[in-house]
């Protein structure tokens, strides 16, 4: 009897602390999108590492994301990094062959506070519906400290399976055109 | 007496001593691992020595038992690049090298690896040198000092310690040697070349040993010894004494710059120290040795006339014998490394045994500079006959001495064992994803304290730059959780060191490497520690 109640404290204890790094981690908050649409991306960032501050928020824009608007942000200077595609898109009739690659927040946000990073993006139809797109993303804190959410998971694993996974959004099939 | 059955001793049990492979350059690393059991073919393999190398002969045996000597092998300093068949079978396949290391000497050896599941596949070929050729070389070897030091020395004395005297009988013996020396020096490179090829004697009459000699580095050894040899017969024969004494001079660096050129003590790092030395070195020698027979036949001849040519020499000789004694020094410190070696490897014995003919070398100098020279002046002592005697004496060590120093030809420097020992109780695995690979080597393999070497290669074994490497361990049956380590970056590769894994068996292996800011690569496998 005994043994079974501490079977399931010990359970509920893992469970607890397995939600509790789930929370740590940096995610986006829809998790799920069509392809060939517009995307608003929210990071959520929940935590520094190990304690330190946040001073920066790197995104990197995987390939087949285009058309990319970061949100400015009071107390956060923004810049961004413009690079060339790995080919052309098509953005509503306009051919697009370069753009926006990695999106660069730099301020403060204490560990003990929470804040959410935004930015609009074009999913183009180059992607494919049913797979997981993930975007990396490096939180660097005070100290020289990094925590790297860039983990993309093999095939057969989840992001549950790694300690810093990687943000991802489960991609739909297109929308019937209107 | 006894010198003499010591030095035959040595001769015969390292001649004989070939029931394994004594190489100089060793074998630290291979992408594909010996052993390694790998999913999918790969498409090069690449090999690692701790010192430059060429290739020689690489072959493939495949798991059909098929043979491949048409491998595309290209080499970058101490990596060897060898491009697969596409078509490899699955099953057990091995992989044959012969390589020519920076100092001239050929190694061999092979890897086998398996795509799939191991099978069993042929033998693996012997790579054994040929006793004949092992006992030819160090004939020609020696053959090739005697003319270097003796002969173009010889010519030195007679040039520029004894200009105004006769050179009398001493000028016949000593063309005798230069020439012996370059025919040496041309045979020894086609057997450097039957050596490297692992061919037999029989085959010297084709072309490709003298090409294989011509091209291991010896072959600038043997161009500049017998440029210098051949100078040395202009500084003998030639008319002008400043034609004799500008030969003789210019021979004398020859032989300094032969022998610098290649052998293992050149190759040595810190070359800017190793390379100078044995320069110096050879050059001493040539200097003392080279006057040795024809001081004797002088001062059998006339005594009182060679007095001054004596006394020159004699305080050439002191010059001499501090610069070898303090080259020789610097080289056995390098070559050695601890006073262990000394005793415990063939090549610190035959360095004692030398030593100990040195020892009596410098004795019999000693007396001849202390006693016997000055005794010269005495026009009625017997003086010339004991130094003639003693001289005698000092060309037989001479001779002992070359012959033993013949012998590290085929007995390599404690710096080199090291690492092929370390390689040899080391425990390595080799993990593949499509687009990197990584060796990661436990040394020692058992259990206790030992330091991770991991090794990062792109798909297609082109070395690659991550910016962090983390080693994870674990050993869950046993319930040992992940041991993380960031490893440090060190030349060529990254270490983690003082790594305790206290349980034998096989452990889960993962490698994180960060490749960029946002791309992170991980690779995992196992590798078994022996207790």
């Amino acid at each position: 009897m005994t043994t079974t109640f501490l079977r399931g404290a010990l359970a509920a204890t893992a469970l607890l602390a397995l939600a509790g790094t789930a929370l740590a981690h940096t995610t986006l908050e829809a998790q799920q999108a069509p392809v060939a649409s517009t995307y608003k991306a929210v990071l959520r960032v929940g935590h520094g590492c190990e304690g330190a501050p946040t001073l920066k928020l790197r995104v990197r824009i995987p390939e087949g994301v285009i058309n990319v608007k970061p949100m400015p942000k009071p107390g956060w200077e923004m810049e961004t990094v413009k690079a060339s595609y790995e080919k052309t898109y098509d953005y509503h009739g306009m051919a697009t062959s370069e753009g926006v690659r990695e999106i660069i927040w730099t301020g403060k946000l204490l560990d003990e506070h929470y804040d959410e990073f935004v930015f609009r993006a074009y999913l183009t139809n180059s992607l494919k519906p049913d797979t997981m797109l993930y975007i990396p993303v490096v939180q660097e804190c005070e100290g020289g400290k990094a925590d790297r959410w860039i983990e993309i998971p093999a095939e057969g694993k989840s992001a549950d399976d790694y300690q810093y996974p990687a943000p991802g959004l489960k991609l739909l099939p297109a929308k019937a055109t209107h | 007496m006894r010198l003499v059955l010591i030095f035959l001793w040595l001769t015969l049990a390292i001649l004989g001593g070939s029931e394994r492979v004594l190489a100089h350059a060793a074998l630290v690393e291979a992408h594909p691992a010996d052993g390694v059991v790998l999913e999918e073919a790969p498409r090069a393999a690449r090999l690692q020595f701790n010192e430059p190398v060429s290739p020689l002969v690489v072959t493939l045996v495949d798991a059909r038992g098929r043979t491949h000597r048409d491998l595309a092998v290209t080499s970058r300093n101490e990596v060897l690049e060898i491009g697969l068949p596409a078509d490899l079978p699955r099953g057990s396949h091995i992989l044959s090298y012969r390589v020519a290391s920076g100092d001239g000497h050929p190694i061999s050896g092979s890897l086998v690896f398996s795509i799939g599941a191991p099978t069993g596949t042929a033998a693996q070929p012997l790579t054994e040198g040929n006793e004949a050729i092992r006992g030819a070389l160090w004939l020609a070897r020696v053959t090739l000092y005697i003319g270097l030091f003796a002969g173009t020395g010889g010519v030195f004395f007679l040039a520029w310690v004894a200009p105004g005297l006769p050179p009398g009988k001493a000028a016949r013996p000593l063309a005798g040697m230069l020439v012996l020396g370059a025919v040496a020096a041309v045979l020894s490179l086609g057997l450097q070349g039957l050596d490297a090829l692992g061919q037999p004697l029989a085959a010297s009459g084709t072309a490709a040993p003298w090409v294989a000699g011509w091209q291991t580095s010896f072959g600038l050894t043997v161009a500049t010894a017998v440029a210098a040899l051949l100078l040395a017969w202009i500084g003998l024969h030639a008319r002008g004494e400043r034609w004799r004494r500008a030969g003789s001079l210019a021979a004398l660096a020859g032989v300094g710059l032969a022998l610098a050129l290649s052998g293992h003590a050149s190759a040595a790092a810190p070359q800017w120290l190793t390379r100078p030395a044995v320069f110096l070195h050879a050059v001493a020698v040539a200097y003392w040795i080279g006057a040795l027979i024809p001081l004797a036949l002088m001062v059998r001849r006339a005594p009182t006339q060679t007095l001054p040519a004596a006394r020159r020499f004699s305080a050439g000789a002191l010059v001499a014998v501090a610069v070898l004694t303090l080259a020789g020094l610097a080289l056995a410190v390098v070559q050695v490394e601890a006073p262990m070696n000394l005793i415990g490897t063939a090549y610190g014995q035959v360095l004692i045994a030398k030593l100990a003919l040195v020892a009596g070398l410098l004795g019999l100098a000693a007396a001849n500079r202390l006693w016997l020279t000055p005794a010269l002046a005495n026009p009625e002592g017997a003086g010339g006959t004991w130094l003639v005697r003693s001289v005698a004496a000092e060309i037989v060590l001479s001779l002992a001495i070359l012959a033993l120093v013949g012998l590290w030809r085929f007995t390599p420097p404690p710096r080199a064992l090291a690492p092929a020992a370390e390689a040899a109780s080391s425990a390595s695995v080799h993990l593949h994803t499509p687009n990197l690979m990584a060796q990661v080597t436990l040394s020692p393999g058992r259990v206790g304290t030992v330091r991770a070497r991991v090794v990062i290669a792109s798909g297609r074994a082109a070395p690659v730059d991550p910016k962090e490497v983390t080693l994870v361990l674990s050993r869950p049956d046993a319930g040992i959780g992940p041991l993380e380590r960031q490893a440090q970056r060190v030349e060529r590769g990254w270490e983690v060191d003082g790594l305790v894994l206290p349980l034998a068996g096989p452990w889960q292996l993962r490698v994180e490497i960060l490749v960029s800011d946002f791309e992170k690569a991980s690779l995992e496998g196992s590798i078994t520690l022996r207790p």
